[in-house]
């Protein structure tokens, strides 16, 4: 019968594929020519397709060449947990030889540093290879939004929206870093991709968007959407304004933080403990197959820039990063909160509003029976006991649509 | 470029000797791949996306359009054989194809199935075509709020799903709305039921938690019964499949339908790629006739109503790429990220001076769809004779399957636990007679439902339900659902008058 056949023939496949790999674990050979006869697998943090992918397998397609004794290179998606489950492969599963390398996580060290849940690698272990190219962030607004640029947004008082992936994503965190600066944003999470994001402009759902430059400015634009302002640098656009610019400087540190994993974009290492001489050959591997010609006319066609980074300046990246401190790093797990002290102008709906006098004019502020602390006197009160004319200590989130108060103390 | 010239430019584009070479490279090597359970078109687009580096603007694109353009019609292979989903599109097209199967109707399941398929994917270019001039308004008519609402008439098939035992499928409908829940959830970054596992983190993938309510316990009961997949022997081989076309003819209005359906879920981005095929089978459920009674144990018309919606979503999702410029699906994104290498770019070019390529894209549509299905047709039989395999040999194989299904999904070893426990858990549905698909469907709408929801109640507040399009669907979904108690109501009232 053919069916039996077509059996046979998977399992005596399947037994000189197993062969087949058992060998190449005994071939192990001396260290000048380690490579030769080997194959270097490159794990990629994410699906195929996107930007992760392509640039490991431009890596993948050119690195073979520039190392000695050529070995096969080979791409194996890792997707998972945002890139977590990459970086704990990278970090103490694989083999520990040389023979396997990743494009990891751009924020790994960040994630690292707010230990999130699952993390178990430590960026400062790994022999870091460098980055193919940077990134930078772009602020997007709809064609009637009443801003045209980050300083009009900033001078607005009335909140405008902006759709973001959800809490964890680049565009959520690079979002929420305009309500650091002072300006008037509210996200709206739950959009899931660029064009998501994108759409509910256009229906009219928000006012605006960040996203990374590369993927949405020209289709912005080409919508007639307004690119307002930047994070990270554009050469090509010094017009456009720059966040850091408007950050008070208590929020520099964080900024700092943020910011720094776009700067290493697509970053590439390999394990822990491989020896320091088989780490230099992959180190100038990558940086030489970055400079081979048909991988920068690949690049190009493809439409993805190419800008070195050496391990040296992403080692001194990721050690910033590991070493802020915890009052910088508190910043993004808290909800941005703004202080006052002023009279109680108005009590509303029987103290579920106040009103009162913030630094750009008049503050409506919603007080929450559960989440609002009230106290009157030094005494914990309930919000139907706030008057109006009290003097009180105010403590509210302004990026959120009822700028509702954690705290309210009043004498 | 006048319309006209730029249909009959794209056509003598793509019929262009390598080029059409390139086409026929493309379906060959999608259908293969996707007919694997758990590798989909997008590793089939990134693995030949260095071809495209030395290929002409064409060539590039026959190549890449045409593995997307097919990718909806191989993966129904498993689905129907061994109840092993090939892709995330095809798990409606176990309910009834693998019944049918098992009496002995493979090969007509098989070719009712591939020809929906071709139909579906002429039916999606069509209306693409036809749609052009008014693309924009289409995309930008509905938000957040009316996805929420169409996604609860989708929920509200469970009752459909559940056959006769209406309570029991409530109750798995439920388990599938809850079991959606694990993962970190997207619009608030909280993680739920993870337990700190990395696995769980991503939320419980489809294609595992299928394989495991579906194909395990076939699995089981092959091996407890000793008999082959199919119950009767197979001396319809010829006529099945000549049986299988003629039914896609005859049921040409549900075609249509289910085209329609899968069309809108195409150009809706935010619908999600997975629900496609279960709107068009609740769809073909609640309005056949006889359906009560036929469908899950092996009908047609089952079969016909979800591959015609996959392959007909695809022509749809081109819809929002093309007015937009902004692809789409991931695998859309994909596409043109392979296009840009020769030049091509979605939006505003190829509407209006390369409008050439745009047609030569609705002409792939077409004919890669119907060479795939042919192809198909021809290994009808080879592959349909798998079910009368004894399962000595065959369970092996579909393990063998099964497993890797699970595993390719995303590479991770979790995904295999994930199928394992499903497994066990979908045999005691099936021995103590609970349905099974109200769960996926739970597991499929669900975190589509949340993720509208708090998006629409963070832009609105409740006041999203007074939006005219949602308040109007809200009413609808409201008497749909209460109508029996309405009528029994009224009724009883009436009796009340006469006595």
């Amino acid at each position: 019968m053919q069916f039996k056949k077509l059996v046979g023939a998977a399992v005596l496949a399947g037994l000189f594929g197993q062969a087949a790999i058992m060998s190449q674990v005994a071939n192990a050979g001396s260290h000048g020519d380690f490579y030769k006869g080997k194959t270097v697998t490159i794990v990629v943090r994410s699906n195929p397709g996107g930007g992760y992918d392509t640039y490991g397998r431009l890596i993948a397609n050119h690195i073979g060449k520039h190392i000695p004794g050529n070995p096969d290179v080979i791409v194996q998606n890792m997707p998972g947990a945002g890139g977590i489950v990459a970086a704990n492969y990278l970090d103490s599963q694989a083999d520990q030889d040389g023979t396997v390398l990743a494009i990891f996580d751009r924020g790994a060290a960040f994630t690292q540093r707010v230990g999130k849940e699952g993390v178990a690698y430590d960026v400062s272990k790994w022999n870091l290879l460098g980055s193919a190219t940077g990134e930078a962030y772009a602020y997007v607004a709809a064609k009637d939004a009443p801003f045209n640029s980050l300083s009009e947004l900033k001078a607005l008082t009335e909140v405008q929206k902006f759709s973001a992936t959800g809490p964890g994503s680049d565009s959520y965190t690079y979002t929420e870093l305009l309500q650091n600066a002072g300006m008037p944003v509210k996200l709206i999470s739950g959009y899931v991709g660029t064009q998501e994001k994108l759409l509910a402009i256009i229906r009219g759902e928000v006012e605006g968007t960040a996203g990374s430059f590369g993927s949405i400015a020209e289709q912005a634009e080409a919508e007639g959407l307004k690119v307002i302002g930047l994070l990270g640098s554009v050469p090509s656009r010094p017009e456009l304004q720059q966040l850091a610019k408007f950050m008070p400087d208590s929020q520099m540190p964080t900024m700092a933080v943020a910011v720094a994993p776009l700067a290493a974009g697509r970053p590439f290492a390999t394990t822990p403990n491989v020896p320091a001489d088989r780490v230099k050959i992959l180190q100038d591997a990558f940086a030489a197959a970055l400079k081979d010609p048909t991988l920068l006319a690949e690049a190009e066609k493809a439409g993805r820039p190419i800008d070195y980074m050496g391990p040296k300046d992403l080692a001194d990246l990721y050690g910033n990063i590991l070493a802020a401190s915890d009052e910088v790093i508190k910043k993004f797990t808290e909800t941005p909160v703004e202080k006052v002290t002023a009279k109680l102008d108005e009590v509303g709906k029987k103290g579920k509003v106040i009103k009162f006098q913030g630094k750009k004019g008049q503050v409506s502020s919603s007080i929450s029976k559960s989440r609002t602390k009230v106290s009157i006197g030094g005494k914990e009160a309930k919000r139907g006991n706030l008057k109006a004319g009290m003097e009180c200590a105010i403590e509210y989130n302004p990026g959120h649509e009822e700028r509702e108060a954690s705290k309210v103390d009043c004498k | 470029m006048n319309t006209w010239d730029a249909v009959w430019a794209g056509l003598i584009h793509i019929l262009e000797p390598t080029a059409f070479l390139y086409m026929m490279l493309g379906i060959v090597i999608s259908s293969t791949l996707v007919a694997l359970p758990g590798i989909g078109s997008k590793t089939a687009i990134a693995l030949l996306l260095p071809l495209a580096f030395t290929l002409d603007k064409f060539e590039a694109i026959c190549l890449i359009v045409s593995v997307w353009a097919v990718s909806n019609t191989a993966n129904s292979i498993t689905s129907i054989l061994f109840a092993v989903p090939g892709g995330s599109g095809s798990q409606a097209t176990i309910l009834d194809g693998y019944p049918m199967a098992r009496n002995g109707e493979a090969s007509r399941a098989l070719s009712a199935a591939f020809t929906s398929s071709a139909l579906g994917g002429i039916f999606g270019a069509i209306v693409l075509a036809i749609s052009l001039p008014v693309l924009k308004p289409l995309v930008i008519l509905l938000g957040p709020p009316e996805f929420f609402v169409l996604i609860l008439f989708g929920i509200a098939m469970v009752s459909t799903l559940s056959g006769k035992n209406k309570a029991k499928g409530l109750v798995i409908g439920i388990l599938g709305l809850l079991v959606s829940s694990v993962g970190i959830h997207l619009v608030s970054g909280i993680p739920r039921f993870t337990f700190g596992n990395l696995t769980l983190m991503d939320g419980l993938n489809l294609i595992p938690v299928t394989i495991g309510l579906f194909a395990i316990p076939e699995l089981i009961s092959l091996v407890a019964s000793g008999s082959s997949i199919s119950k009767m022997e197979l001396n319809n081989l010829d006529s099945g499949r000549r049986q299988g076309m003629r039914d896609s003819l005859t049921h040409w209005w549900l075609v249509i339908r289910s085209s329609l359906v899968g069309v809108w879920v195409g150009m809706i981005p935010g619908l999600g790629s997975s629900v496609a095929d279960w709107f068009a089978y609740g769809h073909a459920r609640a309005t056949e006739k006889g359906a009560e009674e036929t469908f899950g144990k092996g009908d047609v018309r089952g079969v016909i109503a979800v591959d015609s919606a996959t392959n007909a979503k695809e022509g749809g999702s081109l819809i929002p790429t093309l007015a937009f410029g902004i692809p789409g699906s991931s695998t859309l994104a994909l596409v043109f990220g392979g296009l840009l290498i020769v030049g091509v770019k979605p939006g505003k070019e190829i509407l209006t001076t390369h409008l050439d390529v745009t047609f030569s894209f609705i002409w792939l549509l077409i004919i890669a769809s119907v060479i795939t299905s042919l192809l198909c047709i021809i290994f009808i039989k080879p592959l349909a004779k798998a079910t009368q395999v004894r399962p000595t040999l065959l369970v092996p194989v579909i393990c063998a399957v099964s497993l890797v299904g699970a595993f390719a999904n995303s590479n991770n070893f979790g995904d295999i636990i994930v199928m394992a426990t499903f497994g066990v858990f979908g045999y005691w549905l099936r021995l103590h007679g609970w349905p099974r698909p109200p769960l996926l469907l739970g597991l499929v709408l669900g975190p589509e439902a949340e993720r509208h929801l708090w998006t629409s109640y963070q832009l609105y507040e409740w006041e999203f339900v007074l939006r005219p399009i949602t308040g109007s669907l809200l009413i609808l979904l409201i008497l749909i659902l209460g109508w029996p108690t309405l009528k029994a109501l009224f009724a009883k009232l009436q009796q009340g008058e006469q006595v």
